[in-house]
Protein backbone atom coordinates (compact mmCIF):
# COMPACT_ATOMS: atom_id res chain seq x y z
CA UNK A 1 0.00 0.00 0.00
CA UNK A 2 2.82 2.40 0.84
CA UNK A 3 4.24 1.83 -2.62
CA UNK A 4 0.92 2.83 -4.14
CA UNK A 5 0.91 6.04 -2.17
CA UNK A 6 4.35 6.80 -3.56
CA UNK A 7 3.13 6.16 -7.09
CA UNK A 8 0.15 8.43 -6.60
CA UNK A 9 -2.23 5.52 -7.13
CA UNK A 10 -3.92 6.12 -3.78
CA UNK A 11 -3.90 9.02 -1.35
CA UNK A 12 -2.40 8.98 2.09
CA UNK A 13 -5.83 9.08 3.67
CA UNK A 14 -7.05 6.22 1.46
CA UNK A 15 -4.16 4.18 2.79
CA UNK A 16 -4.97 5.18 6.37
CA UNK A 17 -8.61 4.24 5.81
CA UNK A 18 -7.55 0.82 4.54
CA UNK A 19 -5.45 0.41 7.67
CA UNK A 20 -8.34 1.43 9.88
CA UNK A 21 -6.64 4.65 10.95
CA UNK A 22 -8.18 8.09 11.27
CA UNK A 23 -7.54 10.41 8.34
CA UNK A 24 -5.11 13.28 8.51
CA UNK A 25 -6.86 16.66 8.55
CA UNK A 26 -4.50 18.22 6.05
CA UNK A 27 -5.98 18.60 2.55
CA UNK A 28 -2.75 17.27 1.09
CA UNK A 29 -3.50 13.86 2.56
CA UNK A 30 -6.56 13.59 0.29
CA UNK A 31 -4.67 14.33 -2.88
CA UNK A 32 -2.66 11.83 -4.95
CA UNK A 33 1.03 12.49 -4.46
CA UNK A 34 4.08 11.07 -6.12
CA UNK A 35 7.22 10.53 -4.09
CA UNK A 36 10.17 12.18 -5.75
CA UNK A 37 13.64 12.61 -4.36
CA UNK A 38 12.53 16.02 -3.14
CA UNK A 39 9.52 14.74 -1.32
CA UNK A 40 5.86 14.26 -2.23
CA UNK A 41 4.62 16.17 -5.27
CA UNK A 42 0.94 16.52 -6.20
CA UNK A 43 0.22 14.20 -9.12
CA UNK A 44 -1.66 16.88 -10.96
CA UNK A 45 1.40 19.11 -10.96
CA UNK A 46 2.35 18.23 -14.50
CA UNK A 47 -1.19 18.50 -15.79
CA UNK A 48 -1.56 22.00 -14.55
CA UNK A 49 1.49 23.38 -16.25
CA UNK A 50 4.68 24.85 -15.00
CA UNK A 51 3.22 26.84 -12.17
CA UNK A 52 1.01 24.12 -10.87
CA UNK A 53 3.33 22.66 -8.29
CA UNK A 54 4.49 25.93 -6.91
CA UNK A 55 0.92 27.10 -6.54
CA UNK A 56 -0.57 23.88 -5.27
CA UNK A 57 -1.50 23.59 -1.63
CA UNK A 58 0.91 21.34 0.09
CA UNK A 59 3.72 21.87 -2.36
CA UNK A 60 7.03 22.56 -0.79
CA UNK A 61 9.57 24.99 -2.10
CA UNK A 62 11.88 22.20 -3.18
CA UNK A 63 9.51 21.16 -5.93
CA UNK A 64 9.48 24.46 -7.75
CA UNK A 65 12.84 24.18 -9.54
CA UNK A 66 11.88 20.74 -10.79
CA UNK A 67 8.87 22.11 -12.59
CA UNK A 68 10.63 25.18 -13.85
CA UNK A 69 13.18 23.01 -15.59
CA UNK A 70 10.45 20.78 -17.02
CA UNK A 71 12.78 17.96 -16.24
CA UNK A 72 11.65 14.45 -15.49
CA UNK A 73 14.73 13.97 -13.34
CA UNK A 74 15.82 15.28 -10.00
CA UNK A 75 19.34 16.27 -9.20
CA UNK A 76 20.46 14.56 -6.04
CA UNK A 77 20.96 17.02 -3.23
CA UNK A 78 22.88 15.39 -0.37
CA UNK A 79 22.29 18.41 1.83
CA UNK A 80 18.54 18.14 1.78
CA UNK A 81 17.19 17.20 5.21
CA UNK A 82 16.13 13.62 5.69
CA UNK A 83 14.77 11.50 8.48
CA UNK A 84 17.77 10.15 10.40
CA UNK A 85 18.98 6.62 10.01
CA UNK A 86 17.57 4.32 12.64
CA UNK A 87 14.14 5.89 12.39
CA UNK A 88 11.63 3.55 10.73
CA UNK A 89 11.38 6.13 7.96
CA UNK A 90 15.09 6.74 7.97
CA UNK A 91 16.51 8.13 4.79
CA UNK A 92 13.25 9.47 3.46
CA UNK A 93 13.20 13.08 2.61
CA UNK A 94 11.66 15.33 5.14
CA UNK A 95 9.43 18.00 3.74
CA UNK A 96 7.88 21.16 4.94
CA UNK A 97 4.46 22.62 4.28
CA UNK A 98 1.37 20.50 4.56
CA UNK A 99 2.79 17.32 3.13
CA UNK A 100 3.30 14.73 5.86
CA UNK A 101 6.99 14.03 6.20
CA UNK A 102 6.63 10.40 7.06
CA UNK A 103 4.21 7.63 6.39
CA UNK A 104 2.66 5.42 9.02
CA UNK A 105 4.10 1.99 9.43
CA UNK A 106 2.38 -0.68 7.38
CA UNK A 107 1.50 -3.89 9.10
CA UNK A 108 3.63 -6.77 7.97
CA UNK A 109 3.70 -10.29 9.27
CA UNK A 110 7.38 -10.68 8.60
CA UNK A 111 10.06 -9.14 10.78
CA UNK A 112 11.85 -6.45 8.87
CA UNK A 113 15.28 -5.05 9.23
CA UNK A 114 16.25 -1.63 7.98
CA UNK A 115 19.59 -2.74 6.65
CA UNK A 116 20.83 -0.32 4.08
CA UNK A 117 20.25 3.14 2.85
CA UNK A 118 21.22 4.48 -0.48
CA UNK A 119 20.74 8.19 -0.90
CA UNK A 120 17.10 8.97 -0.16
CA UNK A 121 15.48 5.55 -0.41
CA UNK A 122 14.88 3.30 2.52
CA UNK A 123 15.21 -0.33 1.68
CA UNK A 124 13.83 -2.97 3.94
CA UNK A 125 15.38 -6.37 3.64
CA UNK A 126 13.71 -9.40 5.01
CA UNK A 127 16.13 -11.58 6.93
CA UNK A 128 14.85 -14.55 4.98
CA UNK A 129 16.17 -13.06 1.77
CA UNK A 130 19.69 -14.09 2.64
CA UNK A 131 20.69 -17.51 1.44
CA UNK A 132 24.06 -17.92 3.09
CA UNK A 133 25.64 -18.30 -0.31
CA UNK A 134 28.00 -15.38 -0.64
CA UNK A 135 27.70 -15.06 -4.40
CA UNK A 136 23.93 -15.01 -4.29
CA UNK A 137 23.77 -12.66 -1.34
CA UNK A 138 26.28 -10.23 -2.83
CA UNK A 139 24.33 -10.23 -6.08
CA UNK A 140 21.09 -9.62 -4.21
CA UNK A 141 22.73 -6.69 -2.51
CA UNK A 142 23.94 -5.26 -5.82
CA UNK A 143 20.57 -5.69 -7.50
CA UNK A 144 18.87 -3.85 -4.67
CA UNK A 145 21.46 -1.09 -4.94
CA UNK A 146 20.75 -0.77 -8.66
CA UNK A 147 17.02 -0.73 -7.96
CA UNK A 148 17.46 1.97 -5.38
CA UNK A 149 19.48 4.00 -7.81
CA UNK A 150 16.79 3.64 -10.45
CA UNK A 151 14.04 4.64 -8.06
CA UNK A 152 15.95 7.75 -7.09
CA UNK A 153 17.15 8.71 -10.52
CA UNK A 154 13.97 8.35 -12.51
CA UNK A 155 11.62 11.20 -11.76
CA UNK A 156 7.89 11.08 -12.31
CA UNK A 157 7.14 12.54 -15.74
CA UNK A 158 4.34 15.10 -15.35
CA UNK A 159 0.90 13.77 -16.18
CA UNK A 160 2.00 10.19 -16.68
CA UNK A 161 -0.35 7.48 -15.40
CA UNK A 162 0.81 5.04 -12.72
CA UNK A 163 0.71 2.25 -15.30
CA UNK A 164 3.04 4.06 -17.68
CA UNK A 165 5.30 5.12 -14.82
CA UNK A 166 5.48 1.49 -13.76
CA UNK A 167 6.57 0.57 -17.25
CA UNK A 168 9.22 3.28 -17.14
CA UNK A 169 10.67 2.02 -13.87
CA UNK A 170 10.67 -1.58 -15.04
CA UNK A 171 12.35 -0.69 -18.31
CA UNK A 172 14.95 1.43 -16.53
CA UNK A 173 15.74 -1.32 -14.06
CA UNK A 174 16.07 -4.03 -16.71
CA UNK A 175 18.36 -1.82 -18.76
CA UNK A 176 20.39 -0.84 -15.72
CA UNK A 177 20.93 -4.45 -14.64
CA UNK A 178 22.25 -5.37 -18.06
CA UNK A 179 24.43 -2.28 -18.16
CA UNK A 180 25.83 -3.04 -14.73
CA UNK A 181 27.40 -6.24 -16.00
CA UNK A 182 27.10 -8.11 -12.72
CA UNK A 183 29.11 -11.28 -12.39
CA UNK A 184 26.96 -14.28 -13.17
CA UNK A 185 24.29 -12.23 -14.91
CA UNK A 186 24.78 -11.92 -18.62
CA UNK A 187 22.68 -9.82 -20.95
CA UNK A 188 20.72 -12.97 -21.78
CA UNK A 189 19.95 -13.55 -18.13
CA UNK A 190 17.63 -10.57 -17.88
CA UNK A 191 14.05 -11.16 -19.00
CA UNK A 192 14.82 -14.59 -20.35
CA UNK A 193 12.40 -17.01 -21.97
CA UNK A 194 12.21 -20.51 -20.43
CA UNK A 195 12.29 -23.24 -21.51
CA UNK A 196 15.06 -21.63 -23.52
CA UNK A 197 13.82 -20.74 -26.94
CA UNK A 198 12.77 -17.80 -29.06
CA UNK A 199 10.67 -14.98 -27.71
CA UNK A 200 7.01 -15.83 -27.77
CA UNK A 201 7.30 -19.59 -27.44
CA UNK A 202 3.83 -20.81 -26.47
CA UNK A 203 3.61 -21.89 -22.85
CA UNK A 204 6.94 -20.35 -21.94
CA UNK A 205 7.57 -18.16 -18.93
CA UNK A 206 9.98 -15.29 -18.56
CA UNK A 207 12.24 -14.81 -15.60
CA UNK A 208 13.24 -11.33 -14.54
CA UNK A 209 16.84 -12.12 -13.63
CA UNK A 210 18.72 -15.35 -13.20
CA UNK A 211 22.11 -15.73 -11.53
CA UNK A 212 24.47 -18.43 -12.77
CA UNK A 213 27.56 -20.01 -11.28
CA UNK A 214 30.83 -20.43 -13.14
CA UNK A 215 29.48 -23.57 -14.80
CA UNK A 216 26.49 -21.71 -16.16
CA UNK A 217 24.04 -23.39 -13.82
CA UNK A 218 21.25 -21.26 -12.39
CA UNK A 219 21.80 -20.71 -8.67
CA UNK A 220 19.18 -18.02 -8.02
CA UNK A 221 16.09 -16.64 -9.71
CA UNK A 222 14.99 -13.08 -9.04
CA UNK A 223 11.40 -12.00 -9.43
CA UNK A 224 10.82 -8.26 -9.43
CA UNK A 225 7.31 -7.17 -8.58
CA UNK A 226 5.40 -3.96 -8.31
CA UNK A 227 2.31 -5.11 -6.49
CA UNK A 228 1.69 -6.15 -2.94
CA UNK A 229 0.99 -9.84 -3.27
CA UNK A 230 3.88 -12.11 -2.51
CA UNK A 231 5.34 -14.46 -5.00
CA UNK A 232 3.53 -17.69 -4.25
CA UNK A 233 5.25 -21.03 -3.69
CA UNK A 234 3.34 -22.27 -6.73
CA UNK A 235 4.84 -19.58 -8.91
CA UNK A 236 8.29 -20.12 -7.39
CA UNK A 237 8.07 -23.81 -8.23
CA UNK A 238 6.88 -22.98 -11.74
CA UNK A 239 9.94 -20.78 -12.19
CA UNK A 240 12.25 -23.56 -11.04
CA UNK A 241 10.55 -26.15 -13.21
CA UNK A 242 10.46 -24.09 -16.39
CA UNK A 243 14.07 -22.96 -16.00
CA UNK A 244 15.26 -26.47 -15.20
CA UNK A 245 16.84 -25.21 -12.00
CA UNK A 246 17.17 -27.60 -9.04
CA UNK A 247 14.22 -27.70 -6.67
CA UNK A 248 16.26 -26.05 -3.91
CA UNK A 249 17.21 -23.05 -6.04
CA UNK A 250 16.53 -19.77 -4.27
CA UNK A 251 13.76 -17.67 -5.75
CA UNK A 252 14.18 -14.17 -4.44
CA UNK A 253 11.53 -11.52 -4.70
CA UNK A 254 12.44 -7.88 -5.00
CA UNK A 255 9.65 -5.36 -4.74
CA UNK A 256 9.65 -1.89 -6.09
CA UNK A 257 7.87 -0.78 -2.97
CA UNK A 258 11.07 -1.27 -1.08
CA UNK A 259 10.73 -4.70 0.35
CA UNK A 260 12.76 -7.73 -0.40
CA UNK A 261 11.93 -11.22 0.63
CA UNK A 262 12.70 -14.78 -0.18
CA UNK A 263 10.18 -17.42 -1.03
CA UNK A 264 11.54 -20.80 -0.10
CA UNK B 1 10.51 -7.01 -14.99
CA UNK B 2 7.16 -8.54 -14.25
CA UNK B 3 3.84 -6.76 -13.94
CA UNK B 4 0.57 -8.52 -13.39
CA UNK B 5 -3.18 -8.18 -13.33
CA UNK B 6 -5.92 -10.54 -12.31
CA UNK B 7 -9.10 -11.07 -14.26
CA UNK B 8 -12.03 -12.18 -12.11
CA UNK B 9 -15.29 -13.50 -13.48
CA UNK B 10 -18.18 -15.78 -12.63
CA UNK B 11 -18.18 -17.47 -15.98
CA UNK B 12 -15.39 -18.49 -18.29
CA UNK B 13 -15.10 -18.06 -21.97
CA UNK B 14 -15.05 -21.43 -23.68
CA UNK B 15 -12.33 -20.93 -26.24
CA UNK B 16 -9.64 -18.61 -27.50
CA UNK B 17 -11.94 -17.93 -30.45
CA UNK B 18 -14.59 -16.57 -28.12
CA UNK B 19 -11.99 -14.35 -26.47
CA UNK B 20 -10.89 -13.19 -29.91
CA UNK B 21 -14.47 -12.29 -30.78
CA UNK B 22 -14.64 -10.18 -27.64
CA UNK B 23 -11.40 -8.43 -28.65
CA UNK B 24 -12.79 -7.78 -32.11
CA UNK B 25 -15.95 -6.32 -30.59
CA UNK B 26 -13.74 -3.76 -28.84
CA UNK B 27 -12.04 -3.04 -32.18
CA UNK B 28 -8.65 -3.74 -30.64
CA UNK B 29 -5.86 -4.49 -33.17
CA UNK B 30 -4.93 -7.63 -31.26
CA UNK B 31 -4.94 -11.18 -32.55
CA UNK B 32 -4.56 -14.03 -30.07
CA UNK B 33 -2.94 -17.25 -31.17
CA UNK B 34 -5.32 -20.20 -31.09
CA UNK B 35 -2.46 -22.68 -31.16
CA UNK B 36 -3.24 -23.61 -27.56
CA UNK B 37 -6.71 -24.37 -26.26
CA UNK B 38 -8.08 -21.93 -23.74
CA UNK B 39 -8.37 -24.53 -21.00
CA UNK B 40 -4.76 -25.58 -21.32
CA UNK B 41 -3.19 -22.12 -21.47
CA UNK B 42 -0.35 -22.18 -18.97
CA UNK B 43 2.34 -19.67 -19.79
CA UNK B 44 3.01 -17.38 -22.69
CA UNK B 45 0.00 -16.76 -24.89
CA UNK B 46 1.24 -15.55 -28.21
CA UNK B 47 -0.53 -12.68 -29.90
CA UNK B 48 0.05 -10.09 -32.55
CA UNK B 49 -0.52 -6.41 -31.92
CA UNK B 50 -0.93 -4.53 -35.17
CA UNK B 51 0.74 -7.48 -36.83
CA UNK B 52 3.76 -7.48 -34.50
CA UNK B 53 4.51 -10.51 -32.35
CA UNK B 54 3.91 -9.92 -28.67
CA UNK B 55 1.91 -11.57 -25.89
CA UNK B 56 1.66 -12.18 -22.19
CA UNK B 57 1.71 -15.06 -19.78
CA UNK B 58 -1.71 -16.40 -18.90
CA UNK B 59 -2.63 -18.86 -16.20
CA UNK B 60 -5.86 -20.24 -14.78
CA UNK B 61 -5.58 -19.99 -11.04
CA UNK B 62 -7.84 -20.72 -8.12
CA UNK B 63 -9.95 -17.62 -7.53
CA UNK B 64 -10.39 -18.10 -3.79
CA UNK B 65 -6.65 -18.55 -3.30
CA UNK B 66 -5.86 -15.44 -5.33
CA UNK B 67 -8.38 -13.31 -3.45
CA UNK B 68 -6.86 -14.54 -0.19
CA UNK B 69 -3.53 -13.07 -1.30
CA UNK B 70 -5.03 -9.60 -0.99
CA UNK B 71 -6.66 -9.43 2.43
CA UNK B 72 -7.03 -5.66 2.23
CA UNK B 73 -8.93 -5.67 -1.05
CA UNK B 74 -12.72 -5.80 -1.25
CA UNK B 75 -13.49 -7.85 -4.35
CA UNK B 76 -17.24 -7.38 -3.94
CA UNK B 77 -18.04 -11.04 -3.82
CA UNK B 78 -16.35 -14.40 -4.16
CA UNK B 79 -15.59 -14.70 -7.84
CA UNK B 80 -15.58 -18.16 -9.36
CA UNK B 81 -12.74 -17.83 -11.82
CA UNK B 82 -9.54 -15.91 -12.23
CA UNK B 83 -7.06 -15.51 -15.02
CA UNK B 84 -3.60 -14.24 -14.13
CA UNK B 85 -1.99 -12.15 -16.84
CA UNK B 86 1.69 -11.35 -16.52
CA UNK B 87 3.96 -9.40 -18.79
CA UNK B 88 7.42 -7.93 -18.84
CA UNK B 89 7.04 -4.41 -17.56
CA UNK B 90 9.73 -3.18 -19.89
CA UNK B 91 7.78 -4.24 -22.98
CA UNK B 92 5.09 -1.77 -23.83
CA UNK B 93 3.41 -3.98 -26.44
CA UNK B 94 3.01 -6.79 -23.92
CA UNK B 95 1.45 -4.41 -21.45
CA UNK B 96 -0.95 -3.06 -24.03
CA UNK B 97 -1.83 -6.54 -25.28
CA UNK B 98 -2.57 -7.72 -21.75
CA UNK B 99 -4.79 -4.76 -20.97
CA UNK B 100 -6.65 -5.09 -24.29
CA UNK B 101 -7.22 -8.80 -23.75
CA UNK B 102 -8.29 -8.22 -20.15
CA UNK B 103 -10.71 -5.45 -21.09
CA UNK B 104 -12.37 -7.59 -23.73
CA UNK B 105 -12.56 -10.61 -21.45
CA UNK B 106 -14.05 -8.56 -18.63
CA UNK B 107 -16.68 -7.13 -20.97
CA UNK B 108 -17.61 -10.54 -22.33
CA UNK B 109 -17.90 -12.18 -18.92
CA UNK B 110 -19.06 -9.17 -16.90
CA UNK B 111 -15.94 -9.64 -14.86
CA UNK B 112 -13.47 -7.20 -13.38
CA UNK B 113 -9.80 -6.40 -13.76
CA UNK B 114 -7.61 -6.13 -10.69
CA UNK B 115 -4.40 -4.23 -11.29
CA UNK B 116 -1.63 -5.21 -8.90
CA UNK B 117 0.13 -1.91 -9.49
CA UNK B 118 -2.46 0.37 -7.98
CA UNK B 119 -4.62 -2.20 -6.23
CA UNK B 120 -7.75 -1.01 -8.01
CA UNK B 121 -10.60 -3.07 -9.38
CA UNK B 122 -11.97 -1.93 -12.72
CA UNK B 123 -14.89 -2.98 -14.82
CA UNK B 124 -14.45 -3.22 -18.58
CA UNK B 125 -15.27 0.41 -19.24
CA UNK B 126 -12.77 1.56 -16.65
CA UNK B 127 -10.14 -0.83 -17.99
CA UNK B 128 -10.71 0.62 -21.44
CA UNK B 129 -9.54 3.98 -20.09
CA UNK B 130 -6.23 2.37 -19.19
CA UNK B 131 -5.95 0.93 -22.69
CA UNK B 132 -6.52 4.36 -24.20
CA UNK B 133 -3.87 5.82 -21.93
CA UNK B 134 -1.38 3.11 -22.84
CA UNK B 135 -2.00 3.72 -26.51
CA UNK B 136 -0.77 7.29 -26.23
CA UNK B 137 2.36 7.80 -28.22
CA UNK B 138 4.78 8.82 -25.51
CA UNK B 139 7.28 5.99 -25.65
CA UNK B 140 9.93 8.57 -26.52
CA UNK B 141 9.44 10.09 -23.06
CA UNK B 142 10.02 6.72 -21.42
CA UNK B 143 13.05 6.01 -23.59
CA UNK B 144 14.55 9.40 -22.82
CA UNK B 145 13.91 8.94 -19.11
CA UNK B 146 15.59 5.54 -19.13
CA UNK B 147 18.59 6.88 -21.03
CA UNK B 148 19.04 9.76 -18.65
CA UNK B 149 18.58 7.52 -15.62
CA UNK B 150 21.37 5.25 -16.83
CA UNK B 151 23.65 8.20 -17.38
CA UNK B 152 23.08 9.35 -13.83
CA UNK B 153 23.38 5.89 -12.40
CA UNK B 154 26.78 5.40 -13.97
CA UNK B 155 28.06 8.40 -12.13
CA UNK B 156 26.68 7.19 -8.83
CA UNK B 157 27.18 3.45 -8.63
Amino acid sequence: MEGRVKLGAVTLNEMRDALGLDPFATPAADRPMVLTATGYVPIEAGVGGEGAVANAPGANAKTAPLVEKRSVFKDYDPDEPRVPAGNPDGGQWTSGGEVPATLPAVANDDPITPARQYASTLVIKHPGAWTGDSRTDETTDKLVTVLQGVMETVEYPPGMSPQRYGQLIHQAFATAVVAEGLSGIGADDVETTFPEGPYGSPGSIRTDVVLRNDDGKIIAIYDVKTGEADLTPTRANQLRAKTGAPSKTSVIQIRFNEALSKIS
Amino acid sequence: MSMELRLFSDRRLSAIGEWQNAIAAEAFPLQLSDETSFDSVNGFLQSHLRGKLTGFECNHWDASEVMAEYPGVDFGHDWKYVLALRWLGSKRDEMLAAWMAATAYARATEGVVFDELDGKIRNASQALEIVRDLESDDQHIVDAAVKEALRRLRSRL
